[in-house]
């Protein structure tokens, strides 16, 4: 009789230390680095008048606009600027006459602005020297529709053709 | 007749009754009372960890950035059960470092943007945002039964409004409970 009430003293405390034993939790750790992400994309170009009823009228005027638009579509996680500059240190001239061939116009005559915007037009940068068209807080995508201008100078503005490639460029502005 | 002559009908008679008396008082059956209390054991350990990618422009856009790696749990129990999923000190939101050069403010991310999702063999469960102050409910086993390897994996709510770079982390916190 009294191995008997031993040995269910045993099982009695192998039981409870089954229940005290149990483990029931786990953990893991959890890390994520996200880096600085912006984007930018843009569609469209600008285009010009040909007509010399247009250009006459625009020498009066001081500008002449552009009648194509160029659209933008950016966002970033950060706050960020949007800068343009041109493809060189001047805007690119053919078709001058010999004389005028050598004729440098600024880059700072064609000018930029967000349709939607309610700031002033902004000078193309030279090349390497982006001038700064947009600010914006940390955001989703938007898309921003530009249009152009040309300053024009009868005294000064050589018949020929003006090129240059507009860099449209998103930077973090902290 | 001699003395001892006359003993032994005495003798006789004594055996006799003696004899008598132990077949009446023979123990036959015995009974001993058994109690096992067998208490509910629930059982859960967790490896690994979760890890996740750079995030890019994808990412962001599709608002979500699914973990690389995750946590596998073993569990079992006597009992049915339900696995829950918590931030470790309960807290609200997911811890921040600004990303090197950066002072962005703290967005405070809520761990519900931090989902799990339970993968056991062939069953794969539903994405459960993180609980903070209290536990969420993240993984039921209806039956009692022995051991499961159940895989996590997670993704990370994203948003090009309010998540800044940097490294969000917290430890969660996996718990079994009797169901």
């Amino acid at each position: 009789m009294k191995r008997i009430t031993t040995a269910l003293f045993a099982l009695s405390l192998s039981a409870a230390a089954s229940a005290v034993s149990a483990q029931t939790t786990g953990t893991a750790a959890m890390s994520a680095t996200i880096p600085s992400i912006l984007y930018i994309n843009v569609t469209g170009s600008y285009a010009f008048p040909t007509d010399a009823a247009s250009w006459e009228a625009g020498f009066t005027a001081g500008t002449v606009a552009a009648s194509g638009n160029a659209t933008i579509s950016h966002r970033a996680n950060v706050p960020y600027k949007i800068s343009i500059e041109a493809s060189g240190a001047t805007l690119g001239l053919t078709g001058a006459a010999p004389a005028d061939a050598g004729y440098a116009k600024a880059t700072t005559d064609f000018q930029i602005r967000p349709v939607a915007g309610t700031g002033s037009y902004i000078g193309l940068g030279a090349q390497g020297a982006g001038a700064q068209l947009l600010t914006r807080a940390r955001g989703a995508t938007v898309t921003t529709t530009t249009e152009a201008q040309l300053n024009v100078n009868i005294a000064n503005d050589v018949p020929g053709t003006y090129s240059t490639t507009v860099t449209f460029t998103i930077a973090s502005n902290y | 007749m001699t003395p001892a002559t006359r003993l032994v009908p005495f003798w006789g008679a004594m055996l006799a009754i003696a004899c008598a008396s132990v077949t009446t008082e023979a123990q036959t059956t015995a009974t001993v009372a058994v109690s096992i209390p067998v208490a509910s054991v629930l059982f859960l350990s967790s490896s690994g960890s979760f890890t996740f990618p750079a995030a890019t422009d994808t990412h962001y856009t599709n608002g979500l950035l699914p973990s690389s790696t995750g946590p596998t749990l073993t569990h079992r129990a006597n009992v049915p059960y339900q696995i829950t999923i918590q931030a470790q000190g309960a807290g609200a939101a997911l811890g921040f470092a600004n990303a090197v050069g950066r002072t962005d403010a703290n967005p405070n991310k809520p761990t519900t943007d931090l989902q799990l999702r339970p993968t056991t063999g062939a069953s794969v469960g539903t994405m459960t945002g993180l609980g903070g102050a209290s536990a969420a409910p993240f993984y039921t086993r209806a039956a009692k039964g022995g051991t499961l390897t159940t895989a996590v994996d997670a993704q990370l709510i994203v948003s090009y409004a309010i998540d800044p770079p940097g490294t969000y982390s917290t430890t969660v916190v996996f718990t079994i409970v009797a169901q």
